[in-house]
């Protein structure tokens, strides 16, 4: 989990090129994902940080070939004749797992995806993998109701694991959780990852909790990527001042009793079907200016770390002004 | 429609008890609650004070009885439940008070938002129409006056454009603008007590940012005593005045924020800071120095001795022998803890 960010080596397991998603509506189309490109390594984590409406989750169901492309691409490593090459863990476990079905079968599933039945003969093979994430073999035979959030969320994992596909996509893998089990799921993600050679692209709301595992961090607003770097750049030195605010949002334990300090960005996210011209944090943000209203800024290089790069006509500009809280925070 | 702007509102201010001594007395009081349905306990013995204008936040993780605390309050509990103690809010005992008084006490005295603001928001009437009902219902107003009193509460609660909200179906407004409403709509008789149960868990970051310093401002101009149910500690110790911290259907800790960041006296609120003590910038395994591990306790079996053992760092011996007695600290500190005196329970510890 310490590695550092891993450089592409020739073929990436996944590239996105030029992404362009819409959906269409009666009254006018909506472009959640507006091109969009980004390249995963081989055994790397990327997370993708959004709010709601950010386009994230579009991002992600167009990666697993679920929601068609508008324009661009997305090509995926294919895995070994028979293995997919992508699976995918939804949000909400409760959602995600048969309600009528005892839980090895539904993580025996994708051991045979194109039978109905699921023979008893496959039942060993669910309980090794329960073993693998963590829980007992006890619990191969309760419905899902009988588990907890906790550990649905452990066996929709085993069940991805189970097909064996080496790209794994997450949708909020963690936010439902309480606090205290956060931490042992992200553990128990990395150590699949290490074992199975697994590459992850998570997309989450909550920068705190998943940036921590992830190689490289990318920050998408009203559907396009803003920022993206090492993640270890991203949270200590954010260049856009939308992942400045993400990360002063945070709310943060400190040693002063209460601090109650104004949020750091007002307002919400805009309106996809009618987003602002040019910069589309620009509404939100306090150091915009005419410039950010008459063009849209290009993904450029900031040459401060290996391919961090960030959409922002006045990041070098800001780059001087201190960052609110967080990590360079020291009192 | 020539809608006056916020003029004098016509709704009784927190003061306005129902209840004798009203004005001596917290405006929460639960003394000694237990809530058992069937053969399981899910409460046992929770006292907890919310004064004027103090936010108390309840935490604990999820199963612990934080949000059975906070409907019990409004009356609201399982059918079949029994209870035992008493919850006095403004004078008023709500565990035996009649339905009528129960009906006017709720909205009138206190209120409740929920973590789903959309779902407690009807989908087919206007926000504005919904929070006039509200007012109808509790309030001798006329029409033309509460929808006044609604717009004014709308921009109160800082909605950017109350006329076109006060308009709006809930599926044309974002999570955060939902919660505003529901908030105006909690605000709108005046209660002296709100009960915020998750208000921010389903909204992203920033608007969660948003709504915990509104609701602040709102107990401070108003003096409105706050009761912010929530599993994440971190938001507590940024709002809140004092913290209780539930574990299995019992308090097992009660403090003052100040107190808890200092040094907190009991080991499953230090296990809570410290998962909850994130560093944003650090990466890897240093970002979280603790962890608690296992799950938590079911109040319907739970453990021999103090309930939190089995997961406790500390443990010893003696502390699976005896449910240990919540010992009062002094400044209404209180720790459920038979070590609390000989652990010092800093930051960095482990």
């Amino acid at each position: 989990m310490s590695a550092g960010p891993i450089a592409a080596p020739g073929q990436p397991a996944l590239r996105v090129s030029s992404l362009r998603v819409s959906y269409d509506s009666r009254r006018r189309a909506l472009t959640a994902v507006d091109d969009l490109s980004l390249d995963v390594a081989a055994g790397e984590t990327v997370a993708v940080i959004g709010e709601s409406g950010s386009g994230k989750s579009t991002l992600l169901r167009a990666i697993a070939g679920l929601t068609p492309a508008a324009a661009g691409r997305v090509e995926i490593t294919p895995g070994p004749p028979g293995v997919p090459a992508v699976q995918v863990v939804f949000q909400d476990p409760d959602l995600a797992l048969d309600p009528r079905q005892p839980v090895w079968k539904s993580i025996a599933e994708p051991l045979l995806p194109r039978k109905l039945r699921i023979p008893e003969r496959l039942r060993s093979a669910a309980v090794d993998l329960l073993h693998e994430v963590g829980l007992d073999a006890e619990i191969a035979d309760r419905r899902p109701h009988q588990l907890s959030g906790g550990q649905r969320q452990r066996v929709t994992i085993a069940r991805a694991v189970a097909a064996r596909a080496s790209l794994i996509l997450f949708d909020e893998p963690v936010s439902a959780q309480d606090v205290s089990l956060q931490a042992s799921l992200l553990r128990l993600l990395a150590a699949l990852q290490r074992q199975h050679g697994l590459t992850y692209v998570i997309v989450s709301h909550d920068i705190a909790a998943v940036a921590r595992m992830a190689h490289r961090v990318g920050v998408m607003y009203a559907a396009r990527l803003v920022e993206i770097g090492p993640a270890g750049q991203i949270l200590t030195q954010p260049r856009h001042p939308y992942t400045r605010a993400l990360i002063d949002a945070v709310p943060q334990i400190t040693e002063q009793p209460a601090a109650r300090r104004e949020p750091a960005i007002g307002g919400e996210p805009p309106d996809l079907r009618n987003p602002p011209s040019g910069c589309r944090f620009r509404t939100r943000c306090p150091f915009a200016i005419e410039r950010c209203a008459a063009a849209v800024p290009a993904l450029d290089d900031t040459r401060e770390s290996s391919g961090h790069r960030v959409a922002c006509h006045r990041w070098q500009e800001i780059a001087a002004f201190p960052q609110q809280t967080g990590a360079n925070d020291d009192y | 429609m020539t809608a006056r702007p916020a003029g004098p509102a016509p709704v009784p201010g927190p003061a306005a008890g129902l209840g004798p001594g009203a004005a001596h007395e917290p405006v929460l009081a639960v003394d000694g609650l237990s809530l058992t349905l069937g053969q399981a306990t899910l409460l046992s013995d929770i006292s907890l004070s919310i004064g004027r204008g103090e936010m108390v936040g309840l935490v604990g993780e999820s199963g612990s009885g934080k949000t059975l605390t906070g409907l019990s309050v409004l009356g609201l509990v399982p059918a079949g439940s029994k209870l035992a103690g008493s919850i006095r809010v403004a004078g008023i005992d709500m565990t035996t008070a009649p339905h009528a008084v129960l009906r006017q006490m709720r909205g009138r005295q206190v209120s409740m938002i929920f973590q789903e603001p959309r779902s407690s928001l009807n989908p087919a009437l206007p926000v504005g129409r919904q929070i006039t009902d509200v007012l109808r219902a509790h309030l001798e107003v006329k029409r033309r006056e509460a929808a006044a009193a609604a717009l004014s509460l709308l921009g109160q609660v800082g909605l950017p454009s109350p006329r076109t909200c006060f308009a709006a179906y809930p599926h044309e407004l974002s999570g955060g603008m939902c919660q505003r409403v529901m908030i105006a709509m909690a605000l709108a008789c005046g209660p002296g007590l709100l009960i915020a149960d998750e208000p921010t868990t389903s909204l992203d970051v920033t608007v969660q940012a948003q709504i915990i310093a509104l609701l602040r401002s709102i107990a401070d101009d108003r003096g409105l005593a706050v009761l912010l149910i929530t599993h994440n500690l971190p938001v507590v110790t940024q709002v809140c005045d004092r913290v209780v911290t539930m574990y299995c259907g019992q308090v097992v800790n009660a403090d003052s924020t100040a107190g808890v960041l200092g040094a907190p006296t009991h080991p499953y609120t230090w296990a809570l800071l410290e998962a909850g003590r994130v560093q944003v910038g650090a990466t890897g395994a240093e970002a979280t120095p603790v962890e608690l591990t296992g799950q938590p306790a079911s109040p319907a079996r739970p453990p021999r001795g103090c309930r939190f053992h089995p997961r406790c760092p500390f443990a010893e011996p003696r502390c699976s022998a005896a449910v240990p007695e919540l010992a009062v600290l002094g400044d209404g500190r209180q720790t459920r803890c038979v070590r609390h005196g000989e652990l010092l329970l800093g930051a960095g510890q482990r």
